[in-house]
């Protein structure tokens, strides 16, 4: 099953060009071949992923992770896409899908070999941490088109690509409530990996990056429930909060400790 | 049969000569029963637009009627046949379902892929079914009609963008706030555009309208008009924080809405966006407002640029939908085509049917008796010389449908086999 990793990630990155074509198109038929190809893709992945279960004690642990995130970013778009009018998110989604899945190739080739990752704790911090990343994935894609849509409108750009994609007040919702329900998974698996940390005496300096991003998630969602902050410099904050999350991901995927 | 179209449009005509011929739906069927009572017209349909009226009719022959049709036209416009002459432009078979499919697709009206014409179109179709004017070959020819029209509204772009300076706006709203059912609207001032665009945004949608005016009587007429709420000048800072669509059309010399203002109603609003339309010339907002985080700003040339942007992509959308005009209307033509060769085929299997059966009675009896082995055998052998006599003839019938020569290879069948006049 695991040699189907390469194909997986090549099927994200096919899903990418087809809901491009669909967003260029704008041809119904062209979006309806993306949902199938990328429902397609989740689908291969849910197997991949399956079949690797029995393995995580050998390692291999985040690229399962990975895995798991780009499933889920994919499945809660073709989900929400049935009720709200975010079509135009499809390439970015896909893109975003496409980039955790190539993670999760390479990470699955550099096997992470510290010991203490089979450990429970750790797997439910990284479980949970994943389940944030995901839901925070999804709201950067939402923030990209959010800020693109915003700099058309602002520059009274052609109208062809603004009309195709999502409008700004359904791409500020849902961006807003992606980090409502990632931020407390993310929360809890930051206290659990500082669990870890005290128990295991052993301070990774991917956790000052996690820390920060969480901050950065706090804030926005401080300062959106309570302020009323939105708009672009809330976009810009949810996509520089994800890559640094990514970077917390790529120091357990790719660097060894 | 033949189908032949005869109008006037606003390509032909001027609306002067096009107002004498416009009829109210009501009177569609009999305008169309006249065009029916001309010897050898055996269907009729007639529309009529603000910018066209057309006669539709299938005929045994286009080149017979079409004198007497155009009477019949003149006299719906009240005019001599000699003055409608000149205005009126004549299709007849490919180039009559062509003009028809161009008509229902919005491909021949004075904004391409405005939808009304459609629904004028079924409208008026349906009164004159109902009264009986049109017949198998109308009916089949409309049915197609609006299939088309459908199909072309959904691959291609034709009726996707929007053409008025009024539409444009309520599209832009729509890509910021999504729905227009939670936005409120505030027209600033009187003038006649602003109150089109704030026409526009209320039938599409918009919860509340709120007219600010300098002249409070003002505001308060135009507010009854649109069903909203009038609202003095001196409000329209407080307005600001409440709306979310913002349209002015004041003949105001100098900025009634500033950078200053518009901050003070964003903090206010908590960041809430906010969509400013000025229509007005000079303009009544100042235009930095648009630097400002979740505010947008249009003003009456921005509007125009998308408008006419829209259409030039309305019109290369059009290139595609005449091709797709052009085929189905071949298509239609040859299926009409396969369908005046069914009488005949049927006729003709019908006769071939009545002689085997008689001719096999007759053999039967005189072969005298046979057991049941021997009496399938004599069937099959008659059954075996009708299908293969009759294969070659079906197959080149059939074949001749798909060409221009169907009605009359049916006709020479008919005649060869001693059918009776319609073949049945």
């Amino acid at each position: 099953m695991q040699a189907l990793v390469p194909a997986g990630v090549g099927l994200f990155a096919g899903s990418t060009a087809v809901y491009l074509a669909a967003l260029w198109t704008s041809r119904p038929g062209v979006l309806r071949a993306a949902h199938v190809l990328l429902g397609l893709t989740v689908l291969l992945w849910g197997g991949i992923l399956a079949a690797s279960v029995p393995h995580l004690a050998e390692g291999g642990i985040t690229r399962f992770y990975l895995g798991g995130s780009a499933v889920g970013l994919s499945g809660l778009y073709l989900i929400l896409v049935r009720r709200y009018p975010i079509a135009g998110l499809g390439s970015f989604v896909s893109a975003l899908a496409t980039l955790l899945a190539v993670f999760a190739m390479f990470a699955q080739r550099q096997n992470v070999t510290d010991p203490t990752l089979v450990d429970w704790l750790l797997r439910i911090h990284i479980g949970l941490a994943f389940v944030g990343v995901t839901a925070f994935a999804f709201s950067t894609a939402l923030s990209m088109v959010y800020l693109m849509q915003a700099r058309m409108l602002k520059q009274k750009a052609k109208s062809e690509l603004r009309r195709r994609l999502p409008p700004l007040d359904v791409l500020d919702r849902l961006a807003l409530r992606g980090i409502v329900v990632g931020f407390p998974f993310y929360t809890v698996a930051l206290l659990l990996g500082s669990a870890q940390a005290i128990r295991t005496d052993h301070l990774r300096s991917s956790y000052v990056l996690a820390i920060v991003s969480w901050v950065i998630y706090g804030v926005v969602l401080q300062a959106r429930l309570t302020a009323g902050w939105r708009g672009r410099r809330a976009a810009i904050l949810t996509i520089f909060g994800l890559v640094l999350a990514l970077g917390v991901v790529a120091q357990y995927g790719f660097v060894s400790v | 049969m033949e189908l032949l179209v005869l109008g006037l449009s606003h390509k032909t005509a001027p609306v002067a000569i096009r107002e004498k011929f416009a009829i109210v739906e009501e009177a569609i069927p009999q305008a169309a029963e006249r065009a029916r009572t001309v010897p050898g017209c055996m269907e009729a349909f007639m529309v009529s637009t603000c910018n066209r009226v057309e006669l539709y009719a299938a005929c045994e022959s286009a080149s017979a009627v079409g004198d007497a049709l155009v009477s019949v036209m003149a006299e719906v416009g009240g005019a001599s046949p000699a003055l409608v002459r000149p205005h009126l432009y004549a299709h007849v078979g490919q180039l009559a379902v062509r003009h028809l499919f161009r008509v229902a697709s919005s491909l021949d009206s004075l904004v391409v892929g405005e939808p009304q014409v459609l629904g004028q179109l079924k409208a008026a179709y349906e009164s004159c079914r109902r009264g009986g004017q049109t017949g198998p070959i109308l009916n089949r020819a409309m049915e197609r009609a609006f299939a088309v029209a459908k199909k072309v509204r959904s691959e291609t772009g034709i009726g996707r963008s929007s053409v008025s300076v009024s539409s444009v706006a309520a599209d832009l709203a729509r890509q910021i706030f999504g729905e227009l059912s939670t936005c409120s609207v505030l027209l600033v001032g009187a003038g006649k555009m602003g109150e089109l665009a704030a026409r526009h945004l209320k039938t599409h949608g918009a919860c509340e309208l709120f007219v600010a005016n300098r002249n409070f009587d003002r505001a308060r007429a135009l507010a009854e008009t649109l069903g909203g709420h009038p609202r003095g000048l001196d409000e329209l800072e407080m307005l600001l924080t409440q709306a979310e669509i913002v349209v002015t059309s004041t003949g105001a010399a100098s900025h009634l809405i500033t950078t200053a203002m518009v901050k003070r109603a964003l903090r206010a609003r908590k960041y809430r966006p906010i969509f400013f339309i000025d229509i007005a010339v000079p303009r009544n907002i100042e235009p930095a407002i648009n630097g400002l985080d979740n505010v947008y700003l249009y003003d009456v040339d921005d509007l125009s640029v998308i408008a006419n942007e829209n259409l030039a992509s309305r019109k290369r959308e059009a290139e595609s939908a005449e091709a797709l005009v052009a085929s189905e209307a071949e298509r239609f033509l040859r299926d009409l085509a396969g369908g005046a060769v069914t009488p005949t085929l049927q006729a003709l299997r019908r006769k071939a049917d009545d002689l085997k059966a008689a001719e096999l009675e007759r053999a039967l009896r005189k072969l005298g008796d046979l057991d049941e082995k021997q009496r399938k055998t004599v069937e099959m052998l008659a059954d075996g010389v009708v299908n293969k006599l009759l294969h070659e003839v079906f197959t080149g019938l059939r074949d001749a449908a798909k060409t221009d020569q169907g009605e009359e290879m049916a006709d020479t069948v008919r005649k060869l086999f001693g059918l009776d006049e319609t073949g049945k």
